[in-house]
Parts: structure tokens; sequence; C-alpha cells
């Protein structure tokens, strides 16, 4: 299981950060100083870091320099209210992966975590649900051990839904994190792919639409 | 053209003309003088010559008897005597009627007879004339008499060759021109030398210029040189001193500025994360438990409060600035009693005793500025004490000012602390402060109140031992005098603080 370090002063974020992180299946652990996260970085084996960039103690930025300076290379992801285009290269020239500005909705959160993990090479290559399984590497789908015929795009929508269970994702979410960009007037395309998916996986009462919010991939009861 | 390229040009022109014209003028006159010797020579030998001749004519007649001589006989007479004569001048000759007689020496006078009717053009000869003439590559002076010999009347011409003087004059002129040439190539040289060590300090005045519009602000030129130059250093100085201070001032509030933002954002969206965090995680999950739901709606709300009080504090900062005072006149007695009413029992439910100690005095103040003002202080005091100890709100007078203090026995602060305390979101100890309710604005807004009564902030405090916070009533400068100073502390509101005088004006002035 994947574990991540949460590193954030603010112990209403760090819970609503915990709380986010148990929605998408992860285990973690909360960390409220620098000094200390350093200390827990270099001993402990952790498989990302969400570190903010205001901490006492330690600032983000030398947390990073100093776990880097001793070797360790988990991909870390800077969480700060600094939207500042200087501190976004400063974070990521520093060897960060990604960086998100507060605040942030959870399955943002989430999407980039997903993004980070998949590009360290840790992220589950195989997802199943009931008997459909998907092979990512391979990109094959198949249902009940028959293989199953899907469009590049109606995949990622799958694959979308399938490391997002029981969590209601809006269109707009799904345009971002799927068709990798952000726009709002082409939902219906959203809509006939997870029509498609729908219809080819026989999801009818599992991926549900829920009104004025978007679609959610029920967890087996 | 540069000032010592034009210094050393004119100056080595003048000093040319003026050694090129001395030594014309020298020379000339040394020419006219040796012109002179040699025409009186001349003139000399010239009678001598004419006398010569009459004497040897009557000599001539008294041995021979004769009552005259024949004009064949003079003819005689006249070459043996100018033959023997010659060594006197170069050429000689004598006419009689325009006809040549005798001619001796040089054949100037044989070969160039337009000269002798250029000398004499009328045919009447001037008496002891004598002119100069250039013949053949040489300079002659020519002198021309009559010499009346046997009542016939003979022209005497005599040359001499004066080539020398002229020779000398031309040697002596360019002799002259070198050595012009020469010395005034070594003054200028001097010159030049002495020119550019003369403005040395300007180019390095130039330099630091330059250095200083670069943004080298730091750098200073020294001071040395002639006094123009010494005054131009020390005003260069004094603008690279006032724009260094100014530079730096800016920089400062530049500064405060920045990391004003960057606290406001940190603040404002600390609450924020955690409101749209829980409120997405309640939107989105399709199982919540009913403790989960409370723990996030709690936590919901807690924050949304924190924002609300963020707010209210920045928008009672803001408006700080913008509201025109109400000022009226207040006993202390008074002001002191109603707040020990209000804060009194607040205080008591932290265990903390609330003593006031005042003297019989008045302000004049905003009465609901300045009970915030004095609220915010003994609620600091309040935070920072232990409880069972006392906080003492007490009035006194130093140097004919009301100063209003606030003793607390707390924790105290460290030196940094002080220096930074009034500075907006700033916070010594983050989770502390916000444990407490804190957005580190508190003593900013005190600070601002206190400025807009034209008085001064001042923090005493002894880590440990506890803070005393003075406010000396009617001493602080006004804004006005120190604008730099003001918006460094107040770097929010830019547009308030520019128009804060005039504002403050209007309020001092209020009936």
């Amino acid at each position: 299981m994947i574990e991540i370090l949460i590193v954030e002063d603010d112990a209403n974020i760090s819970k609503m950060i915990a709380a986010t992180l148990s929605i998408g299946g992860y285990r973690c652990a909360q960390c409220d100083d620098g000094t200390k996260a350093v200390e827990r970085i270099t001993t402990g084996s952790f498989d990302l870091i969400l570190l903010d960039v205001m901490l006492p103690g330690t600032d983000g930025f030398a947390v990073l320099d100093a776990i880097r300076a001793k070797g360790c290379e988990t991909p870390v992801i800077f969480l700060t209210a600094l939207g500042a285009v200087a501190d976004k290269v400063k974070g990521l020239r520093g060897g960060a992966e990604d960086y998100i500005v507060k605040p942030f909705e959870a399955v943002e959160l989430l999407a980039r975590i997903e993004v980070v993990l998949r590009r360290a090479g840790k992220s589950e290559m195989r997802l199943t649900y009931d008997d459909i399984v998907v092979d990512i590497e391979r990109h094959t789908v198949t249902k009940a051990g028959q293989p199953v015929v899907l469009t590049p795009k109606e995949f990622d929508v799958l694959v979308f839904f399938m490391r997002n269970l029981d969590v209601a994702i809006t269109r707009e979410q799904l345009l971002t994190n799927v068709w990798e960009y952000n726009y709002t007037g082409e939902s219906r395309t959203v809509d006939i792919h997870v029509q498609q998916v729908r219809r080819k996986l026989a999801l009818q009462g599992k991926l549900i639409t829920i009104p004025k919010l978007g679609y959610r991939l029920e967890r087996r009861s | 053209m540069k000032l010592w390229q034009k210094v050393s040009l004119t100056a080595l022109l003048f000093v040319m003309l003026a050694i090129q014209i001395t030594q014309f003028l020298v020379l000339e006159r040394s020419f006219e003088n040796a012109l002179l010797r040699e025409r009186q020579t001349a003139v000399s030998a010239h009678e001598a010559l004419s006398a010569s001749l009459s004497n040897h004519a009557a000599y001539e007649r008294l041995k021979a008897g004769k009552l005259l001589l024949s004009t064949d006989e003079i003819a005689d007479l006249l070459t043996s005597t100018v033959t023997a004569d010659i060594s006197t001048a170069s050429s000689i000759a004598v006419f009689l009627n325009e006809t040549l007689v005798v001619c001796a020496g040089t054949t100037l006078f044989q070969e160039d007879l337009g000269l002798l009717s250029d000398l004499v053009p009328s045919g009447a000869i001037d008496e002891g004339k004598s002119v100069i003439r250039d013949v053949g590559g040489a300079t002659y002076l020519i002198i021309t008499s009559t010499v009346q010999l046997e009542t016939m009347p003979y022209a005497l011409y005599t040359a001499y060759d004066i080539s020398d003087v002229y020779a000398t004059r031309e040697q002596d002129l360019d002799a002259a021109c070198m050595i012009g040439l020469i010395c005034g190539a070594a003054i200028s040289a001097a010159m030049l030398v002495m020119v550019l060590i003369f403005l040395h300090p300007l180019k390095v005045s130039v330099q630091t210029i330059e250095a200083v519009a670069k943004g080298n602000y730091s750098l200073r030129v020294p001071e040395h040189g002639s006094s123009e130059l010494k005054t131009l250093a020390r005003s260069i100085n004094d603008m690279s001193t006032s724009i260094d201070e100014r530079e730096q001032k800016l920089r400062e509030i530049a500064d405060s500025r920045k990391r004003f933002a960057d606290a406001m954002a940190h603040e404002m969206k600390t609450p924020l994360t955690s409101i749209l965090g829980f409120a997405d995680i309640l939107r989105i999950k399709s199982t919540v438990s009913d403790a989960q739901r409370r723990d996030y709606a709690t936590t919901i709300v807690e924050e949304a409060k924190r924002l609300r009080s963020l707010s209210a504090k920045l928008l009672q900062l803001a408006s700080t600035d913008s509201t025109q005072l109400d000022l009226t006149d207040i006993e202390v007695a008074q002001l002191f009693a109603d707040i020990a009413h209000t804060m009194a029992p607040i205080l008591a439910r932290r265990g903390i005793r609330l003593k006031t100690l005042h003297k019989n005095a008045a302000l004049r103040v905003d009465r609901e500025l300045f009970l915030s003002l004095l609220y915010n202080l003994i609620d600091n005091a309040a935070k920072a004490s232990p409880a069972g100890s006392t906080v003492w709100l007490a009035q006194s007078v130093l140097d004919g000012h009301v100063v209003l203090s606030v003793i607390d026995q707390g924790i105290g602060m460290k030196p940094d602390t002080v220096r930074r305390a009034t500075e907006a979101f700033y916070m010594e100890d983050k989770a502390r402060s916000r444990k407490a309710g804190g957005a580190g604005l508190g003593l900013a807004l005190c600070d601002d109140i206190c400025r807009r009564h034209g008085a001064r902030l001042e923090i005493r405090s002894t880590y440990r031992k506890g803070t005393t916070i003075l406010i000396h009533m009617g001493v602080a400068p006004t804004d006005a005098a120190s604008p730099a100073k003001d918006a460094e502390k107040k770097p929010p509101q830019p547009d308030a603080t520019r128009r804060r005088p005039d504002r403050r004006h209007g309020g001092r002035h209020k009936p």
C-alpha cells in the first residue's frame, strides 16, 4: 500500500488532507514541523511527501534540500498559499515533482498524487473491479476473461473512475484529467464517453449519474 | 571634443602664436638694424668714392695745368679711380648723359640696363638715393649720386651685395620657427599632462556617477583636487547618499509590502484550504459517517470563523486609516473606569486581575478607537500572563506629555519579536497565536491607532519577565514628517497612505 507523509503545520489542513488521502485509498502519516519531517523522511520509507512551504522550524524548500542532500529520492509535491511564479520555479528546480496552490479540491489533489506516483513507477498497474480487469501497461481491459475493446479516451475514463472509487467526479475534473485541458463547453463529450464505458462494460447501476455534480463509480457493496 | 583636448589645443595655439610673433618681431628688428648698418657703410663708401673722383679730377687738372680736362681725360681718370676703388663695392658704373663711361666689378650694370632706367626714370638723379634690388639671385643695395666733374654731371652708381643680410634673416627665421615649434610642443605636452592631472578628479567623478547610475549606490567620490572639483565631489556624494537612502527605504517598503502580501495570502488561504477541502470531501464522498460529518462540519465552521475574524481585523485596519477621527475630551479616570468595567470580568475568568492607576488628566482622542486600542493591549497582556498575575493600566506624565501604559508580568518577548511586533501578520509562535484566535494584526492595529492620534507606541519587554507597552501621547511626529516610515509600516493601503496627510489635517482641526 502506498504511504504518504503530510508535512503541514496547520492541524485542520493536515486532517483534511489525511481524509482526502483515505478516499484515494492511501495510507498516510502526519508531521507538523520541518526539522522533524527531515528526520522522518530520511529514516522512513514513504512513497510520496506532501510538503507545505511555510513551516515552522525549517521551511519546505530547506526540507527538500536537506532530504535530497541525504540522497533521498522520494517524490515531493509542494503545498503552498504562495502562487507566485518565482516560488513555483524555485520549487520545481529544487527537485519537487509538482506544486499545488492552496486552496485546492480533493479530487485535484488525488489526481496530482496519482500522476506523480505513476511517473515514479509506484502506482498500481493492474486494477480490478468486480470481474473487470484493467492492465494499464498493456492497455487492455477484460470483463469476465473476455477482452473488451475501448477507445483510448474511454480507457482513460474507466481508469480514472477505477482509481477514484466511490468519489463523485465532475465533468470538469474528467476533462482536466483525461483530456488534459480546462474547458467547460464540451461536457457532452464527457457524457458520451461515460455512456460508452457504462454500456461496453455493463456498469449500469454501478457507474451512476449524480444530478448537478457528475458521476460516481460505486464501491462494490 | 573633450575639455582636456579643448584646453590643450587652445593653449597650444596661443603659445605657438605668441612665440612666432615675438620671434618675428625680434628678427625683423635685428634685420632692420643690419640693413641700416649696411646702408650706412655703403653710403660712406659711395661718398668717399664720389669725393675721391672730384679730388682726382682737380688734381689731374692742376697737374696738367689745363683749365678744363677733356671728356676723354676724365674717362681715363674715372677708369683708373674706379678700378682702383672697386674693392669697396661689388659693382661701380659712371654714366654721362645715360651713356656708360666706365664700369667695374660685376657685370651688373652692363647686363641689366633696364635696371638703370628703372632707377632713374626721369633722367634726373635723386641724390644719395638707395634702392634694394634682387638681381640674378643676389640682393644689391644700389646708391646713385651725381658727381660734377669739369662742369659735366656724371651719374655715379654703386651696388653693394647685401645677400648675406637676407640670407641671415632667412636662416634666423627658419631657426626661430623650429625653436618655436619645439618649445610649443614641449609646453603643450607639459600643459596636457597638467590638465590631465588637474582634471583627473573630474574623470573619477564621472566614473562614479556612471557606476551610481548603474545602481551601485554605495560608491563615493574621493573629495580632493581643486576646490571646484571638491565641491562637485561633495555634491555627487550627497546625491548618491540621498539616492542610496531613498532606494533602501523603497526597497524596505517593497519588501515589507511583499511580506504583507505573502503573509495575508497565507493567513487567508489556510482557513480557506480546510473549508474547501472538507466541503469537497462532504460533496464527493458517497458514504460519510455521522461522526466524520460532524467533525468535518465543525472544522469548516471553525475555519470560517477564523476567516471572519481575520477579515474583520483587516477591515478595521483598513478603516482606521480611512475614517475621520471623532475627537472628544475624555477624563482618563472615566476612560479607565469604562475599560475596567468591560475588561475586568473577562480577565477575571482567566484568573487575572486588572488594576488601574491614574492622576487627573484629560485626553483628546477618538473614544471608540482608543477603547479598541486599550482593549487590544490589555487582551494581549492577559494572554501573555499566567493565571494569578496582575495586569496594570497606568497613566503618568513624562516631560509634559501624558503616557499611558499597559504592564504585565507575563512571558515577555525576545528583542527580535519586539522589533517586529507591530508588523502586520507577525506572530512569534503561530500555533499558539492561532489557538488564541490571533492573526498577528493586533499590535499593527494598535500602532496604527496611536499614529493616527499623534501618539507613539513603545514596547519594552524582557523575555520571560513581562512586557510594558507605553503610549506617548502627542509626541510622535506627524505622518507627513515621516512618510517613508509610515508607508513601511502600512503596506496594505498604498492609496490610503498617500491620502493620509489631508485627512489627518482635517481630523486634527475638527472642533
